[in-house]
């Protein structure tokens, strides 16, 4: 064999086991949603507040069930108002979560996988998050319902705070408990919502899932 | 070594999806094909446990496979009335994993390494919580999980499907209306499972169901729709008869039936990726423009911002009348949630029928196996993908790729994977290099594998 030879079949040789670890590559989960009212929501979520997220990091943690890693994304919310959770939160006190997966883009990076409807966060903006019950084993949790459970909170021009949601307008509000409380605050909410029902201020908001949250007690 | 490390790291890249179509495409080459299960083939597995209280694992296993055949045994109705197999995917139970897989064992099972393809049943849903997932509102997650380093066939995959919503009236108090959603809801994983996203036709429908069930037009939202809407979904709708044989064709389906493809740019010619594109019957009964619909999301066989926005609609029946519509995808599932190549498709534009270039709204084709091209599209709209070039070809057909007709499309037989593991490694090793050239071009022409 020439020197030409040699080195072409050490290149073919080399690129066999190089690449032969990686001609599997995995891809991103997918799942249905149920759609739910926010009575559901509020009463599946083991915390709900409205916070502030400031810091979201991606990190691949060394987990030897899961080959190649768990791929998480870990957020951190300022709290502005708790609304329930096993621990009560002050304003201005931290949550953490843990999420599985990232964005499509950085699992790509990453050569794992990620479940296609999980919501992401951006740091510095507000939000109002359902989360549901963290998983003693994983450490992972999410939001009730997928972005069902996650409301961003807009300053309007006069400046107070409105909730919405990409289901606020359709679903949220169906099949609501008739119980006096509940109704009361829900005709509020509505009245302090914008015409199409997608936006809603943030009190009156607030105030609905805290009743509703008395209403299951 | 140079090169030898530019093909690692392009297939550590290797990963990515799209949606309105396929899940999983061919990000290595981008040859604008939808990946398909090797050999067109599907072998998978079951868990030995049960899928809840009172559904056990022989009834639980059934169910699977009835879902498995439904997508298997698709058929459309032809012109003259005949109804005919549009698919051809074989699948095969490999039986039993030999295992109660619960939530301390079935990490292998969601694992990036070759293994079985397996149907999980997680009875109270710890399987779905230690992952995070919410199992109140969520009966089963899916992925392909592996797929080959040519980027084109699909080599494992997994489904999970809880029963914690099957116990104590949670999905429904009527407990055969409760098991019917359950298996609604398992036809849709299995459908994610042959490498289908989530269907976007008869969205305003589905948005409009009510919390009790009831669901005006709930016999037209497709069963791959991001949400379990109605029982009804237990029955294919035509937009899932149509992906599924586009991905999956049988021979009859491109010889009985027609396609109409185009593009879409924004108003300074740039290709506009993102943007649902509808095929509607009409001239007939309000309730068959409502049946007969299927979608297609503008370059949603290229992966990120490729520079390609071409659309393809099928299953086209000959000498009915078609009205071919643009419009943005609801924004309620869009983001993270699945119907784009990219998460922030373009939106406020308003929905429009697009023309034929003699100014005809509707289209028709004559007989089976006939391609319409339409005019290219422009729609004044933000352009999420800001580094695209203009097009300088203004042809609607040219530069299309052949996914689902011939060219480059992957088809039954185009197969060498298995047979030839190495040189197809190597092969893929030079593809990569010349598809290099390829994309700077940008031209979004079709590239086969002996180009």
């Amino acid at each position: 064999m020439n020197k030409k030879g040699e080195f072409m079949f050490r290149y073919f040789y080399l690129s066999v086991f190089i690449v032969f670890p990686f001609f599997l590559s995995s891809l991103a989960y997918s799942t249905q949603a149920i759609h739910a009212n926010l009575e559901h929501i509020t009463q599946t979520a083991e915390a709900s507040f409205v916070g502030t997220c400031i810091d979201r990091r991606v990190e691949l943690l060394p987990d030897a069930r899961f080959s190649g890693g768990l791929l998480v994304t870990k957020y951190t919310f300022r709290i502005g108002q708790w609304i329930k959770g096993p621990q009560q939160k002050k304003e201005g006190e931290l949550f953490e979560f843990v999420q599985y997966g990232a964005t499509r883009e950085e699992a790509a990076k990453m050569n794992v996988s990620f479940i296609i409807g999980l919501p992401q966060f951006e740091k510095n903006k507000e939000y109002v998050l359902f989360t549901t019950r963290r998983s003693p084993a994983t450490g992972l949790s999410s939001t009730v319902g997928l972005e069902q459970g996650v409301f961003d909170v807009v300053v309007q021009a006069n400046g107070t705070k409105s909730v919405t949601n990409k289901f606020l307008s359709t679903s949220l509000f169906q099949n609501l408990p008739v119980k006096q409380g509940v109704q009361k605050t829900l005709t509020a909410a509505k009245s302090a919502s914008s015409q199409d029902g997608s936006v809603i201020s943030l009190q009156s908001f607030v105030d609905l899932v805290n009743a509703l949250g008395e209403n299951a007690r | 070594m140079k090169k030898i490390l530019y093909t690692f790291l392009l297939l550590l890249f290797s990963l990515d999806l799209s949606a309105g179509g396929p899940i999983a495409i061919d990000t290595v080459n981008k040859s604008g094909t939808a990946q398909r299960w090797d050999k067109n083939t599907v072998e998978w597995f079951h868990d030995d446990g049960s899928l809840a209280t009172n559904v056990n694992n022989q009834k639980a296993v059934q169910w699977v496979q009835e879902a498995f055949s439904t997508w298997s045994n698709v058929t459309m109705q032809t012109a003259d009335g005949r109804s005919v197999k549009t698919v051809d995917i074989t699948i095969k139970s490999g039986g039993s994993l030999g295992k109660d897989v619960d939530k301390t064992n079935y990490h292998e099972y969601l694992s990036a390494t070759e293994g079985p393809s397996a149907v999980i049943f997680d009875p109270d849903g710890s399987i779905l919580e230690d992952i995070g997932i919410d199992k109140t509102l969520i009966i089963g997650v899916t992925a392909p999980l592996l797929s080959s380093g040519d980027g084109k066939k699909i080599l494992r995959g997994v489904t999970i499907l809880s029963g914690y919503l099957l116990e104590n009236n949670r999905l429904d108090p009527d407990q055969a209306r409760a098991e019917m959603l359950h298996r609604a809801s398992g036809l849709h994983e299995i459908g994610h499972f042959l490498n289908l996203d989530h269907g976007s036709t008869m969205a305003a429908a589905a948005l409009a169901c009510k919390k009790d069930g009831a669901c005006v037009d709930g016999e037209f939202i497709p069963t791959m729709f991001p949400e379990l809407k109605t029982p009804l979904q237990i029955n294919l709708a035509r937009d899932d008869k149509v992906t599924i044989s586009w991905m999956y064709p049988s021979t009859t389906f491109h010889s009985e039936f027609c396609i109409i493809r185009g593009r879409v740019e924004d108003d300074k010619s740039i290709p506009l990726r993102g943007v649902n594109l509808l095929a509607q019957r009409v001239g007939e009964s309000e309730g068959l423009t409502k049946e007969d619909v299927r979608a297609f999301v503008s370059g949603v066989l290229y992966p990120g911002c490729e520079p390609n926005s071409d659309y393809t609609l099928y299953g086209i029946v000959p000498e009915k009348k078609y009205q071919v519509l643009y419009e943005q995808l609801p924004s309620q599932y869009i983001g993270q949630s699945g119907f784009e190549p990219l998460p922030n498709p373009p939106q406020g534009f308003t929905a429009a029928t697009i023309e034929t270039s003699d100014g005809k709204s509707t289209v028709e084709c004559s007989k089976g196996g006939e391609v319409m091209e339409m005019p290219v599209v422009k729609v004044t709209a933000a352009n999420p993908c800001k580094n695209l070039k203009p097009n300088s070809n203004t042809s609607a057909s040219a530069g299309l790729p052949k996914e689902g007709s011939s060219g480059c499309g992957l088809m039954r037989g185009n197969n060498s994977t298995n047979v030839l593991l190495g040189v197809s490694i190597i092969a893929s090793i030079f593809m990569i290099a010349r598809k290099r050239r390829y994309f700077q071009k940008g031209d979004g022409s079709c590239v086969t594998q002996n180009s």
